[in-house]
């Protein structure tokens, strides 16, 4: 056996088993890593937070510009998303809002079947300051007639003032000229009076020719009294909101101001009363 | 002619625009555009143009509303004769004009509102009528910047230039 032979083989013997002496003394479970390896791992842990830190930071990075695009992409479509769910919601807020008001309408058309009822929505209003009007999308071919009452189910509107085929013109009871006949309920006593528009251009009624010892107080409401051939007895005008204690010029009689039940800014969809006047006490 | 056509067509689009967008606007008092039209037309035709379309304007909201036909169209008709009457003593180019104009013309027309309500027997107040009067002229004069502009090149150079 060569001189070099006998010599690789025994150091490579030795580096062997030295090798699988280690992997003997490191395979089973220690109580403690030896000093060199707590040496080593306590050198190297600072480095590798380090560089760990460092690489997720430059993985951001390069993760961020690589991405980019794509989430602009993604920020677009959910904007014009957003964008088309705002409209949905709209339009079923919209609708919700329709079916609501038609709901009251369907209920109060149920509750008074003493009264032949059109339903009409509201296409104009008037165009003037020194007027209070609606035009209605109901005409003489829907069967209107001029002097029909039109209310809500909050209470009464007006009177239709004239009237072509398809349409009719509302005179409000806000208006300057249309004046109703009204009665105050008080507790089963009735006061009379009667109800007009101050005109300026708020929807504020005043109530007149109250008896001057007429006991009238804030809160009490205000419906028709059937008197005047027009309105129906009964349908509400509003509620007394404040009573001057101060008497007309003649002394004799006081007034009210009057809130009315119906919000006419928000008129959408009112109902037109077909038939004569029954007699319905509140 | 085509002048008469699109004096027609403004007048139209005013009055459909008053009794619906501006109807429906929350405020209890409103502009009034048909009456802002009626004080341009006067203040480039004159007397004569400005009494006529007043009286024009101010019949088509009466025949619209059918009822107490004349009262629109003699207050607008004496507006547009004022206005007209006003409109070779002073500087159209001059912005302050039609405001200063729009302004007092709108309480003119209001006091006018006043005048035959009364004789028909509607009685509004002074007080209320004044009230009316003075909010419809803050929004009738803040309204002429926005279309002012526009109307005094049409009158003097453009399709609405007086014949």
């Amino acid at each position: 056996m060569p001189r070099w032979f006998s010599r690789s083989i025994l150091g490579t013997v030795v580096i062997v088993v030295s090798i699988m002496l280690l992997m003997r003394v490191t395979s089973a479970e220690r109580v403690e890593l030896t000093a060199l390896e707590r040496a080593i791992r306590d050198g190297f842990a600072p480095i590798q937070g380090g560089l760990t830190i460092l690489l997720d930071k430059v993985g951001g990075i390069t993760g961020y510009f690589a991405e980019i695009d794509r989430l602009l992409a993604d920020n677009e479509n959910l904007r014009q998303q957003i964008r088309m769910l705002q409209w949905e919601n709209n339009q079923l807020l919209e609708a919700k809002q329709e079916v609501d008001r038609l709901r009251g309408l369907l209920a109060f058309k149920e509750e008074n079947p003493q009264y032949e009822l059109l339903s009409a929505s509201v296409i104009a209003r008037s165009p003037s300051n020194w007027y209070s009007t609606l035009v209605l999308n109901r005409g003489t071919d829907d069967g209107v007639a001029k002097n029909m009452v039109v209310i809500t189910p909050e209470g009464l509107i007006g009177r239709v003032m004239t009237v072509s085929r398809h349409s009719a013109e509302v005179l409000l009871i806000t208006d300057r000229e249309g004046p109703v006949g009204s009665v105050v309920l008080l507790q089963d006593s009735r006061i009379p009076g009667i109800v007009e528009g101050v005109g300026d251009g708020t929807d504020t009624l005043i109530m007149k020719h109250i008896p001057y010892d007429a006991l009238v107080e804030p809160g009490q409401y205000v419906v028709t009294s059937g008197l005047g051939d027009i309105f129906p007895t009964g349908i509400r005008i509003g509620q007394v909101s404040m009573v001057d204690r101060e008497a007309e010029p003649s002394g004799l009689q006081k007034y009210a101001i009057i809130e009315p039940s119906v919000d006419f800014d928000r008129l959408e969809e009112v109902f037109i009363i077909l038939n004569g006047a029954p007699v319905v006490s509140e | 002619m085509r002048r008469y056509g699109i004096i027609a067509l403004l007048l139209l689009g005013s009055l459909l625009l008053q009794s619906t967008l501006i109807g429906v606007l929350p405020l209890k008092i409103k502009p009034d555009l048909v009456l802002i039209l009626v004080i341009f037309f006067a203040l480039f035709n004159g007397v004569r143009g400005g009494t006529v379309f007043g009286a024009v304007a101010g019949l088509s909201q009466d025949l619209l509303r059918g009822r107490l036909v004349g009262m629109n169209l003699l207050a607008l008709a004496i507006t547009g004769y004022l206005t007209g009457w006003l409109a070779n003593k002073v500087f159209k180019e001059n912005i302050i004009v039609p405001l200063v104009l729009v302004f007092v013309f709108t309480i003119l027309h209001g006091l006018l509102m006043l005048l035959f309500t009364n004789l028909a027997g509607i009685g509004f107040s002074g007080f209320t009528a004044l009230r009316i009067g003075l909010i419809e002229a803050l929004y009738n004069t803040f309204l002429v910047p926005l279309f002012y502009g526009k109307f005094l090149i049409s009158s003097t150079r453009g399709s609405l230039k007086p014949d």
